[in-house]
């Protein structure tokens, strides 16, 4: 299988031709179909079911638990698994998973729901750079209240300053994706700090995600986040779900779309193509140093300034994140 | 002992159901449905629930004496109903809501409330 191809193009081809297998993408993590559906993604970001934890000596999980498990796991790895981008895929016919069967995904609603879970990140709060970077808290707020969800109650006590969302995930055994939407959250309520002044590389070069009015980076090329195609893939996230007839709206509206960046056939630029494969698709958190070299030729360290958006965003942001402090 | 679809079974065999959902919360993601009219779009209307479901906790959470707030089930009725959420730990996976609304002249609210609870738990056979 050429690894050039895309993920989605080969993933949609195995299940085009009912295949039973695994395929391998890269280190990001392994796709099981069986009959051409999906029926396990695993990734070394996420926990699995077992991971989740069933604590010694508790009567083994039902039917109806394991098929939870497998449901809620495989979403998770999946939204890591299905954005990598450049990963060669490996192919391996007849291999299935320990777990076995216990549901099963169309590849195109898997993609979807991929595709609107990255959205919905975005709208609580659209700042990608906050899922690859340690987790910082701010000391205090100026909010007179705040209400925390329990998995953001987990990733405070847990974040010790070094400690990316993932990192987190794995430690708490939450799904990575709640403890992402968590991080997300903290953002938009402005309980999270910026990093040091050293280290705003990341976030610099991030910056044109939120800003890509002008300039549309292909960060999320992995993963494009177009407008829902039709509405009968997003019925149904596997065979057996009872839908009385696909209706032909989407139905997600503008909910499922997230900012402008997120257009298709926006020409990607190359340098950027190599980012969500570093940060999530193996799930390495890269140091500032590293992230310096995943992006290049953005004008890390000193930003030139020139007046153009992007310049304006990092002044907004500067501003802000010294208020903050204040 | 149940798997999805014999919950699903369970819970639109309560007189008057006429809509069924899992929900995966994590992400607000529908895993089965049942029955549902045409013009409903699963993963919108699940989403939605979910949020539904969480801004009621935020809200109890402020509004309640010690600040925190357990919700075992939210009933709201509608012109278009009874909709019942119940929010369901489980051990392997993250939270699953299931969805309900019922038919407001046929159903019994709280005879509906009792066996949506117990297909709840012997989902996760707790």
């Amino acid at each position: 299988m050429p690894s050039v191809q895309r993920l989605e193009d080969a993933l949609t081809g195995l299940a085009g031709e009912r295949v039973t297998g695994s395929l391998k993408v890269g280190r990001a993590g392994t796709v099981y179909l069986s009959g051409g559906r999906v029926t396990y993604v695993e990734s070394p970001s996420t926990p699995g079911p077992r991971d989740a934890g069933t604590p010694p000596g508790e009567p083994p999980p039902t039917e109806g638990e394991l098929q939870l498990g497998v449901l809620g796991a495989t979403m998770d790895a999946a939204f890591f698994v299905l954005a990598a981008t450049g990963a060669r895929h490996r192919f391996t016919e007849g291999e299935r998973h320990r777990y076995g069967d216990h549901w099963y995904f169309d590849v195109p609603a898997l993609f979807q729901e991929c595709r609107r879970r990255r959205a919905r990140l975005d709208q609580v709060w659209p700042h990608p750079e906050a899922d690859s970077r340690p987790v910082l808290l701010a000391p205090r707020t100026t909010a007179q209240r705040v209400v925390l969800t329990p998995v953001q109650w987990e990733v405070l006590l847990g974040a010790d300053g070094t400690a990316t969302p993932l990192d987190l995930a794995r430690r708490l055994g939450r799904p990575a994706y709640a403890v992402l939407l968590a991080v997300r959250r903290f953002g938009a309520a402005g309980l999270l700090r910026e990093p040091p002044s050293g280290t705003p590389v990341t976030g610099v070069g991030e910056l044109p995600k939120r800003a890509g009015r002008a300039r549309p980076y292909a960060d999320r090329s992995s993963a494009p986040a177009r407008p829902p195609e039709s509405g009968s893939s997003a019925e149904a996230m596997n065979g057996q779900v009872r839908a009385a007839e696909p209706g032909p709206r989407s139905g997600q509206g503008a909910a499922a779309q997230p900012g402008p960046e997120a257009r298709p056939g926006t020409a990607p630029a190359p340098q950027a193509g190599t980012e969500p494969e570093a940060e999530r698709g193996t799930g390495t958190t890269p140091g500032p140093g590293e992230a310096t070299e995943a992006l290049p030729g953005l004008g890390l360290g000193v930003p030139a300034v020139s007046g153009d958006s992007t310049d304006v965003s990092v002044l907004i942001r500067l501003r802000d994140a010294l208020e903050r402090l204040l | 002992m149940l798997d999805i679809e014999d919950c699903l079974t369970d819970i639109l065999a309560i007189p008057g159901a006429l809509d069924a959902l899992v929900i995966e919360d994590t992400g607000g993601t529908a895993v089965a449905m049942g029955r549902a009219s045409a013009q409903l779009d699963p993963q919108a209307a699940a989403g939605a629930l979910s949020r539904t479901l969480h801004a009621t906790i935020d809200g109890l959470a402020v509004a309640s004496p010690a600040g925190t707030v357990r919700v075992e089930d939210v009933i709201v009725t509608s012109d278009q109903g009874h909709h019942l959420l119940r929010p369901l730990e489980t051990p392997l996976t993250g939270p699953v809501l299931l969805y309900l609304r019922l038919d407001l002249e046929r159903a019994n609210l709280a005879l509906a409330r009792h066996r949506l609870r117990a297909a709840a738990s012997r989902l996760t056979a707790r």
